[in-house]
């Protein structure tokens, strides 16, 4: 035990400062170690850390013999804190005379392992912007690029697009800046960016897919729309100035970036379009670009200027546009699932379904011609199951007729009109309709949603309530619009979605087929991927079964078939109240050889 | 909050005497180290001749575990004890 001489506190055998005072207990020799308390009375389980002089000849190898004097613009260490304690640096990236860049995690957010969201507080219990729960998880921070410098110049042009707070995602966005003094009399400036990862450009082997290179080209081109909407030109578009991250490309370096004071004309801006495609062109170098992709390239950089794109945001409509018909695969097989259901509430089944379909297989090319109906009947004494009956029989008959037979014979040279043909269907049910409800003095009717499908292009109508889809793993959206009351109310902001569910008025539609001599027919198209599916139903289906049900159990079930058997389950389940009908259509590529 | 410096009028919890090899160019009161939740920072205060972590100058550090701390020319090594033993 020994005394402390200042204070008298107890201190152990050994010690050579006191811990509740710090004065030192016994001149202490210069090359024993000694120990200090940085805190003197620790709570139980806390950290205690002590600090142990070094002797002057047995320093740590990293610690250079000479510190002083110390240059006045070096890297800061790894643990140094900047912007009161908020960004704490992991790790020195580079450094030079005028710039350092470090790697810093920012202590005031968390980052989501999830979504990979940074815009929670380390309290927060939940990801804000995925849900995600953080309980009993310790916050790991998002990290950024920091860059460092004392000349204010050298970051002024990103500095202004933070200033500008200009964000895209197809850009190594610039996040903020400011000014700190870690020690020394002269501040520096700093800047927050994302950290500048992924491939450059400049590594890849060429060429590259053309796949690919439209992906890349069209999210740099949105970028480029979006810095000039902004009245900022990049300047620099080069290989070395692109990252990929996974399969996202990011438009990084802004320092040649400008902003005039005054709106500038568009051909102020041309220059970066011109680079981006010639950036692209010279990714595809070495093979020949298919039609689509050769005629972007021939106007991006035609001899006349005036021919050339007007707009970054034109390029990027165009490359757009190609990279669809690229995507939209050439050699196809429709896979298709059908059922149709009375229902627990009714007797009979009023709905009818159709389903016909030509596909041959020559040279194992593919190109079937399908034609797939769902019709919901209306009308009293058994006279809707009449009309769905009639309306998809003259939808049959008229696609036979004008399409498939010639299409056999091939009658048909040219490519015909099939969103006419299948307006010109249409209206020959409707006019079969109405000619027998005049005639019977009967209110007969039906809905009627048809899809007539060619390879991967999917023309689409819809009269009443029955509906059409468009679904894959990422989206369910409805192709049509109901011609139905509550439709109406949700579209002027009437009622919501979840309220037009159990309206009482759900029922009411105002157009159908067989009212009345003419019908309006809407037609949509839809260039179809691989893995789309088309999903026709009546509202017995779409009325019980929320969107995102259809979508999980569509794209979950293994055959078309399957779905349509389980979706006419869970609509029974929720009440069956209404006659169920659905068809389910999966789009499958096939090989060349597999056929 | 840990004082640290060259002056031995009691505003200093650790004082760099005449015993420490480099003494002089420790500051009268050259820097604190403090607790910040979990970590211990240290911060510089104004000292003539910095406060350097690895041999990095630097402003305000936290501390990690085994590195060396150095005020002015007189360098520590910082530990950290998780049993709350006092060495």
């Amino acid at each position: 035990m020994i005394i402390c001489p200042s204070c008298k506190a107890q201190n152990r055998d050994g010690a050579r400062f006191c811990l509740t005072c710090g004065k030192a207990l016994a001149p202490p020799s210069p090359t024993a170690p000694v120990a200090q308390a940085l805190e003197t009375k620790p709570l139980p389980r806390e950290p205690i850390a002590v600090l142990e002089p070094l002797p002057a000849g047995q320093r740590a190898s990293d610690v250079p013999t000479k510190l002083l004097p110390s240059p006045e613009f070096a890297p800061l260490p790894p643990g140094a804190l900047l912007e009161k304690r908020r960004y704490e640096i992991v790790s020195v990236i580079n450094k030079s005379a005028k710039l350092n860049a470090y790697q810093v995690r920012d202590r005031h957010y968390r980052h989501c392992p999830k979504c990979g969201s940074a815009a929670s507080k380390p309290d927060q219990e939940f990801c804000g912007d995925c849900g995600l729960s953080f309980a009993g998880q310790p916050a790991e921070h998002p990290n950024y690029l920091l860059r460092e410098t004392l000349d204010r110049e050298i970051l002024a042009q990103e500095a202004l697009i933070a200033e500008l707070g200009l964000q895209h995602e197809g850009m190594v966005n610039i996040h903020r800046t400011f000014e700190d003094r870690p020690y020394g009399p002269r501040p520096r400036l700093y800047l927050v960016s994302d950290l500048d990862e992924g491939t450059g450009l400049t590594a890849l082997p060429r060429p590259q897919p053309e796949e690919k290179v439209l992906t890349w080209g069209k999210q740099l081109a949105q970028a480029l729309a979006y810095l000039h909407s902004h009245n900022v030109r990049h300047r620099n578009i080069r290989p070395e100035n692109i990252r990929l991250v996974d399969s996202r490309a990011r438009l990084t370096n802004f320092n040649l970036a400008e902003k005039p004071p005054r709106a500038a004309p568009k051909e102020w801006f041309a220059e970066d379009v011109e680079a981006l495609a010639r950036l692209l062109q010279a990714l595809l170098a070495g093979q020949t670009p298919s039609p689509t992709v050769a005629a972007i390239f021939d106007k991006a950089l035609a001899p006349n200027k005036k021919d050339r794109y007007a707009t970054a945001e034109a390029l990027a409509a165009d490359l757009t546009k190609a990279l669809e018909v690229l995507q939209r695969p050439a050699n196809v097989t429709f896979i298709i699932g059908r059922r149709s259901d009375t229902g627990r509430q009714r007797e009979l089944n009023e709905d009818s379904l159709l389903t016909l379909e030509i596909e041959r297989v020559q040279q194992s090319k593919s190109k079937p011609v399908g034609l797939y109906v769902v019709a919901d009947g209306m009308g009293g004494h058994s006279a809707g199951e009449v009309a769905s009956a009639m309306a998809i029989d003259a939808l049959a008959r008229t696609v036979l007729a004008k399409l498939m037979l010639p299409t056999l014979e091939k009658a048909a040279q040219a490519e015909p009109d099939y969103g006419a043909l299948l307006k010109e269907a249409c209206s020959e049910a409707n006019r079969a309709v109405h000619e027998r409800a005049r005639k019977a003095r009967s209110d007969m009717g039906t809905t009627l949603v048809a899809a007539l499908v060619v390879g991967s292009e999917a023309y689409i109508t819809n009269i009443g309530d029955s509906r059409a889809y468009r679904v894959n793993q990422r989206e369910i959206r409805p192709i049509t619009t109901d011609h139905s009351l509550v439709e109406r109310l949700v579209a002027t902001g009437q009622i919501t979605r979840e309220e037009a569910r159990t309206h009482p008025q759900r029922n009411v539609i105002y157009r159908t087929v067989g009212d009345k001599p003419q019908v309006e027919v809407d037609i949509f198209h839809e260039g179809l991927k691989r893995d789309d599916w088309l999903v026709l139903c009546s509202d017995g289906l779409h009325g019980l079964v929320e969107d995102a049900h259809i979508q999980q159990i569509v794209t979950t079930c293994l055959h078309p078939q399957e779905a349509c058997d389980e979706l006419v389950r869970l609509a029974n389940e929720a009440g069956g109240d209404d006659n169920i009908t659905v068809i389910a259509l999966k789009l499958k590529e096939v090989g060349s050889t597999g056929g | 909050m840990t004082y640290i410096g060259r002056a031995d009028d009691g505003s200093n919890d650790v004082v760099i005497d005449e015993h420490f090899v480099g003494w002089s160019t420790v500051s009268r009161t050259h820097a604190l180290i403090e607790r910040d939740g979990e970590l211990f920072v240290v911060v510089d205060l104004d000292s003539e001749n910095g406060v350097y972590v690895n041999g990095q100058r630097t402003g305000e550090n936290v501390l990690y575990d085994g590195c060396t701390v150095s005020f002015g020319q007189v360098h520590f090594l910082f530990q950290m004890n998780q049993e709350g033993d006092v060495r």
